[in-house]
């Protein structure tokens, strides 16, 4: 790292003006950043795709894809962080690093670290200051007091957006799907792409979702870089130091040498600076750090002979005397008495806020307890998504016909058996009913026919004709017809009416029994 | 077969006849002339809403050649009078007695064209006509011969100069039908018939055959009312109509005359489907031209540019259909 190259100007930034200089610096190399986003995403997204298609378990390589994001991540950071400093960050030097950088990077990779709250100011710590255990951790502490917050921030707002964009995409995408296809894909564009197993949805989601993903995910990087910059700057007064840096070429000498030197020696007596700047020598560094500036600048060999000409200068063995004037208050013993007082108010308010701290922390944890054996409880619901195995598929769609519910226990085993039993018996009435639900039960089950929820009759007979073949569809036809001239018209047909009906319903339905 | 049900056939035939030969004037609009031959199978009354230049003149002309009845159209304007409609007392010199002269309400088929051009005094004497089938002119009632039916229109984009119409007279229409530009291929069936060995731009039925008589319609309008309606059909029926009383984003929903129109005109539509009783799905085809102008929508819904038709659908897809 060398500040006297730094791309920007160094100075103090509000924190939202941080971030937004990050995505400036993705701006200015959007080109290249994207180059790598491309080329290294879109492998996992083919890898995902293809377990999609090729396996039961979709919603596992959706989950995947999403898990082993950061690996992209890193590379973009590679990028910012050595243009920042003036340093080339060419596309495939880039890439051939990323091996490199998902090793530094492994414990936002296969850890829970993978949902940290602030990623995107966290993970600097690890690639650009190589630093892991116990040392990244009081490193992070450090930073994390000035822009943890503020790094969840851009987490959520990032968050937020992809999932607009997300379903921006999706319903772009739907509103394209003609009116007269979208009742045989489902009720509603939500049911569609999410209450679906199907794979083409799955794809449809996970495309939608990379799409959104690719347009915001450099900028979520760039605001967490520009944020953990800012903070490096303040903590370690790089601006101060790059102006001394100027003065220093501007001036070369002792008096430059001394100022220079009185900015060097309070860093390194400083704990942030010892862990910003732990490997010694570039070549150290390059092989801890793929962005070896951010690291130690000055060897000890350097700085050891300029602390001492320091010491020995005549500027630091002058006595200087200072006078000045000091306030004698009459009434001490009254301060003394509000400090008491403000000292008590004092103590009595840090009480009840460590109680309600407390007390908020503890109904936190039992929260999680809770969301954490309801989804125990619930394990059978949700788990069938995932396509684990040893799950079954998800269960299958409920049937509402008509306003009440269609379940196979209301239906006999033999559903012809049944008809012809009825209709001989002389229940003409029951074993049309009968006919009419087992066939819209078998084209939901048999066919995947997808129903409103308060079909009539005749949106039984569009749904069947348009999402099953002719035959299946006339046969059906004729069945409806059947049912309502009885149901509705009072009318019995006759034996000729209904036995091929019975007959030829196991070629169109009968596929489970 | 019994004759009840030969005759029955017949109207069938003549029904979908009729329908045909409307569409063979008034093109692309299969829907607009399914709900008005309901209506006049209802002996209803329509609500024709339109932008200017759809044929609902045209409609109105080929659907009175097509049942061999009369028509007449009057141009709703702010001066018109109630005289005008219903018809009016001249004194005649010669016999020195008053004679009556009889409006243009005196006919089969009445189109009052942008009925909310005139004021509600006008409008009311029409609407009254409409709900008695009769006239009182100087004292003197005289009914109206059926079938009698009355098309009003009225222009969505035009509102300077209106007087809309009251709820209250607004439910005395059957059906409010919404009518819209034909499609390309419509259009251009529409432009090659108007203008093929054409003179002027003024409107040919000459196409439309007369496929019914007056009495042959006022049978089947018997047998539309005689068309069986189960129960839970008619139950459902009445579902819808209340279900709008309790939607959200309704400020005022439809009354029990909303579920009578729903039942008469779905009966209707079991005829033009040949068939003689009422299923469902009847009832879910009626359902939103007979509701739509018998709703008023929350203020915020219409802020929000949302149309009847849309919590009408709603509606239909949260009413349970029945199940027996």
């Amino acid at each position: 790292m060398n500040l006297e190259n730094v791309t920007i100007e160094m100075r103090p930034r509000s924190e939202w003006e941080a971030t937004d200089l990050g995505a400036r610096m993705i701006r200015r190399d959007a080109k290249a950043i994207y180059a790598v986003w491309f080329t290294v995403t879109l492998p996992f997204l083919a890898l995902a795709l293809l377990l999609n298609f090729l396996t039961p378990y979709g919603a596992l390589a959706m989950l995947l894809y999403w898990w082993f994001e950061p690996v992209a991540d890193g590379a973009i950071l590679r990028i910012i962080s050595r243009r920042l400093f003036g340093e080339d960050a060419d596309v495939t030097a880039t890439l051939k690093a990323v091996p490199r950088l998902c090793w530094m990077n492994r414990i936002y990779l296969l850890s829970p670290y993978r949902l940290h709250f602030a990623r995107s100011v966290a993970m600097p710590v690890t690639q650009l200051e190589g630093l892991k255990g116990p040392a990244r951790r009081t490193r992070s502490k450090v930073l994390n007091l000035r822009i943890f917050n503020y790094g969840v921030g851009i987490t959520a707002v990032y968050a937020h957006l992809v999932m607009a964009l997300y379903l921006g995409v999706i319903l772009i995408g739907y509103s394209f799907i003609p009116e007269i296809y979208r009742s045989t894909l489902g009720d509603s564009w939500l049911e569609l792409f999410w209450m679906t197993s199907s794979t083409s949805a799955t794809a449809i989601g996970l495309l939608s979702f990379y799409i959104a993903q690719s347009a915001l995910q450099p900028w979520y990087v760039g605001a967490g870089f520009g944020l953990y910059i800012n903070c490096r700057t303040q903590l370690e007064a790089w601006d101060v130091e790059v102006a001394f840096r100027r003065i220093v070429q501007r001036r070369a000498g002792v008096a430059a040498a001394i100022v220079l030197a009185m900015f060097i020696l309070p860093q390194f007596l400083s704990p942030a600076m010892a862990l910003a700047q732990e490997p010694d020598t570039e070549i150290a560094a390059e092989a801890a750090d793929p962005d070896p500036g951010f690291v130690g600048f000055w060897s000890d060999d350097e700085v050891k002979p300029a602390l001492k000409s320091v010491r020995s200068s005549e500027a630091l063995q002058t006595t200087q005397r200072i006078e000045d004037w000091q306030r004698i208050r009459s009434d001490e013993t009254k301060e003394k008495q509000d400090a008491n007082s403000s000292g008590w108010i004092r103590n009595m308010l840090n009480a009840v806020f460590k109680l309600v701290s407390t007390a908020l922390e503890f109904a936190l944890w039992i929260i999680v307890a809770i969301l954490l054996i309801m989804m125990f409880l619930t394990r059978d619901r949700w788990l069938p998504y995932l396509g684990l195995p040893g799950y079954g598929p998800p269960a299958e769609r409920r049937i509402f016909l008509a306003g009440g519910e269609l379940t196979a226990d209301e239906l006999p085993d033999d559903i012809v058996d049944a008809v012809l039993g009825a209709w001989r018996a002389g229940h003409k009435r029951e074993a049309l009913s009968l006919l009419y639900q087992g066939s819209v039960f078998a084209a939901v089950r048999e066919h995947g026919v997808r129903l409103p929820r308060s079909a009539t009759e005749g949106a039984c007979v569009r749904a069947v004709s348009a999402q099953t073949d002719t035959e299946r569809a006339n046969f059906f036809r004729r069945v409806v017809s059947v049912w309502i001239g009885c149901a509705y018209g009072d009318q019995e047909p006759d034996d000729d009416a209904v036995l091929p009906l019975c007959d030829e319903w196991r070629e169109h339905f009968g596929a489970t029994q | 077969m019994t004759d009840q049900q030969t005759d029955a056939g017949q109207l069938y035939q003549q029904v979908q006849a009729l329908r045909t030969e409307i569409e063979r004037a008034f093109i692309g609009q299969a829907s607009v002339v399914d709900d008005i031959v309901l209506a006049l199978l209802t002996a209803g009354h329509v609500l024709l809403e339109g932008v200017p230049g759809l044929g609902k003149t045209l409609l109105v002309k080929s659907m009175s050649k097509a049942i061999g009845g009369e028509f007449s159209r009057i141009q709703f304007t702010p001066d018109l009078m109630p005289s005008d409609v219903s018809g009016h007392a001249v004194y005649d010199p010669k016999s020195e007695k008053f004679r009556v002269r009889r409006g243009p309400v005196f006919t089969n088929l009445l189109l009052a064209d942008e009925i909310n051009r005139a004021p509600a005094k006008t409008q009311a004497a029409l609407l009254e006509v409409m709900q008695e089938n009769q006239v009182t002119i100087e004292g003197q009632s005289a009914h109206l011969k059926p079938p009698f039916m009355t098309v009003a229109t009225q222009n969505p984009v035009e509102h300077e100069g209106t007087y809309p119409l009251p709820e209250a007279q607004l439910d005395r229409f059957l059906f409010k039908v919404l009518i819209d530009y034909p499609d390309h291929e419509a259009e251009k069936k529409i432009v090659s018939a108007v203008t093929a060995e054409r003179v002027g731009d003024s409107l040919y039925v000459d196409d439309v055959k007369t496929v019914m008589s007056c009495d042959d319609v006022i049978a089947a309008q018997q047998l539309v009312a005689r068309t069986r309606i189960d129960d839970v059909v008619l139950d459902y029926a009445v579902r819808i109509a209340r279900q709008t009383r309790q939607a959200s984003g309704i400020r005022m929903g439809a009354g029990p005359r909303g579920a009578i129109s729903i039942v008469r005109a779905s009966r209707a539509c079991a005829v033009l489907q040949s068939r003689d009783f009422v299923t469902p799905d009847d009832v879910r085809k009626v359902a939103v031209p007979a509701l739509r102008h018998r709703i008023a929508l929350a203020p915020e819904l219409e802020i929000e540019a949302y149309r009847p038709d849309d919590i009408l659908r709603d509606i239909l897809e949260s009413v349970d259909a029945p199940r027996t």
